[in-house]
């Protein structure tokens, strides 16, 4: 388990660096230097590696994004495009299946007419097969919708460049460079796998943290270098939220830290498998902390007040046009997947199997990198349910929830972390039963919580800022008067 | 030795970085852009941190100082402002 899987990337590449270094350094009169050229070799290859699986899996965050959040909120295009692959162009069916060797798409032909029986009646055909000519090309393996990507960065790359006349033009050139390079940067430090990684040094969680809080500056810098004041205000709303989530994040992953006995990240992981929780089951506080915070750090919707459109037209980044602004969106979807990584890694176990050591044996033959993405995957369609579920809250209320409820409620978590490593924890496997006490307790106060919610328990509550007028401060349930 | 050359040269080149925000600093006609500078020059001294091998102290110096002294001094560039369209600003 913790010795790692099959898919020993690194070992491979150091050996191929190692002979790659024997025949052409070794063999020359700087033959002293071979050891140091094949570590070098290593690490940029590495880097490679690592950076190039980054940016071609977080391709299908975007379509996760995409396909998802049509589904939930049941719109048309979108949701259709996947239909596609059972109901045909125009009542004429899909027949990827007929194209399968020996007969084998026979169930699927089955599943296909079985499916057009129940889903696929007429008067839908005409808006499928309008959806069908930008995502279904008759091809099946091409996922409908996944391209539409690569259609977009194409997008981006042939649009202008225009900066503002009088904006701060050195600046607004520079900011960008701090986001994208600070966010790319993060990914050092993230283990995608027992082998799959570019940097492991032994405080690897506090560089990777320390990386996390640079953008914010930059997102700043691009707010404030645009000179106008819808960017302004959502750089001081991003500066605001992000310093004010950040502490409770820090405090949150410290918890993970203490409970896991490291700073660093693989260790971190090899603590979960070798002890038989994920901290999911011990510090189920800390994982609702760490998502709520984290979705306030990628600044995505509940928490998005930094790019609310519809007061700020797109917030900071509003002057940007191009392949600025698609580097910035992807800075931000890249943000938004280290947080489902961290996740996965600090509370569902990293790489380790669906049901830990029971299934380990029979799934050997998948590699632990195809565990933690998936996980990851998951996390991120998480993500798009609490987008499409949560409205965007106020300025004041997203501080006043950070600092009034998840600061004490951190500094709680660490209690129990430290409670849990120091008085609990006897050095070998956490026992089922510490484990199934705290998340029997946990799932009793989320059920007892969701159910004792008072609709008018906000009402007239008194806020800073809020507005006073003679019906109180808007809430819900005060449309009822 | 090559490989303490390269860390030297990359010492000259954190140092040269670290001074130069420093004068930046200093001498920036906008707050913005000295806090700017200012993020260069502490960038530099964690990569000085790391080279003399005290990486506890070289993320101590990105998380503490960049992440959160200079939010705070970015408040106060944000508090003391006299007016959002720098037009007249010379």
């Amino acid at each position: 388990m913790a010795e790692g899987d099959w898919l020993d990337i690194r070992g491979w590449i150091e050996a191929l660096s190692f002979a790659i270094a024997d025949n052409t350094v070794g063999m020359s009169r700087f033959w002293r230097q071979k050891g140091t050229t094949a570590d070098i070799l290593t690490e940029l290859i590495m880097a490679v590696v690592v950076f190039g699986l980054i940016m071609t899996t977080m391709l299908a965050l975007l379509w996760i994004e995409r396909k998802f959040f049509a589904r939930i909120m049941d719109r048309r295009g979108a949701t259709m495009a996947m239909r596609s692959l059972w109901v045909g162009e125009g009542g004429e069916h899909a027949d990827w299946y007929d194209l399968l060797p020996f007969g084998t798409g026979a169930p699927f032909r089955w599943l296909n007419r079985w499916l057009n029986k129940v889903a696929g009646s007429d008067h839908e055909v005409e808006s499928v097969a309008r959806v069908h000519d930008r995502s279904y090309h008759g091809v099946w393996w091409m996922l409908p919708g996944f391209f539409q990507n690569i259609a977009d960065a194409v997008k981006f790359l042939t649009k202008e460049w225009m900066v503002p006349t009088k904006a701060d033009k050195v600046v607004f050139e520079v900011a960008p460079f701090i986001i994208i390079s600070s966010t790319i940067m993060l990914f050092a430090f993230i283990p995608l796998g027992p082998h799959v990684w570019s940097a492991n040094p032994d405080l690897s969680l506090l560089f990777l943290m320390a990386i996390f809080g640079i953008a914010p500056l930059g997102v700043f810098f691009a707010g404030w270098s645009s000179n106008n004041k819808y960017t302004l205000l959502g750089g001081i709303r991003s500066a605001a939220q992000l310093t004010a989530y950040e502490i409770p994040l820090l405090v949150t992953v410290l918890a993970v830290a203490v409970l896991s006995g490291s700073m660093n990240i693989i260790e971190i992981v090899e603590f979960q498998m070798d002890s038989d929780g994920w901290n999911l089951f011990l510090l189920p506080l800390g994982a609702a902390l760490f998502l709520i915070t984290m979705i306030a750090e990628v600044e995505r919707i509940p928490f998005d007040m930094p790019e609310a459109e519809a007061e700020l037209v797109e917030g900071w980044w509003t002057e940007y046009g191009g392949l600025r602004w698609g580097l910035l969106f992807m800075a931000e979807y890249l943000r938004a997947y280290a947080a489902c990584l961290l996740f996965s890694i600090f509370f569902l176990g990293g790489w380790e199997p669906f049901g830990g050591n029971l299934v380990a044996q029979y799934t050997a033959f998948i590699p632990g990198i195809a565990w933690l993405l998936v996980k990851s995957w998951l996390m991120f369609a998480v993500f798009v349910w609490v987008r499409a579920s949560l409205h965007r809250v106020r300025t004041d209320q997203i501080l006043e929830f950070g600092w009034r409820w998840l600061l004490p409620l951190s500094m709680v978590n660490l209690g129990i972390a430290v409670w849990l490593r120091l008085g609990v924890w006897q050095g070998d496997t956490w026992s089922p039963l510490v484990v199934g006490l705290i998340t029997v307790i946990a799932v009793g106060l989320f059920v007892l919580l969701a159910i004792d919610e008072d609709p008018t328990a906000l009402e007239g509550r008194e806020r800073p800022y809020s507005v006073h007028v003679k019906a109180g401060p808007a809430g819900p349930g005060t449309h009822k008067k | 030795m090559p490989a303490s050359l390269l860390e030297e040269f990359a010492f000259a080149l954190l140092a040269l970085l670290a001074i130069a925000g420093a004068f930046g600093t200093i001498y920036a006609k906008r707050v913005a852009h000295s806090m700017l500078y200012l993020i260069f020059c502490f960038l530099a001294v964690a990569g000085v941190f790391l080279l003399t091998g005290a990486e506890l102290l070289a993320a101590i110096q990105i998380l503490v100082y960049l992440g959160s002294v200079l939010l705070v001094v970015l408040f106060g560039v944000m508090l003391t402002r006299r007016q959002i369209q720098e037009e007249d600003f010379q």
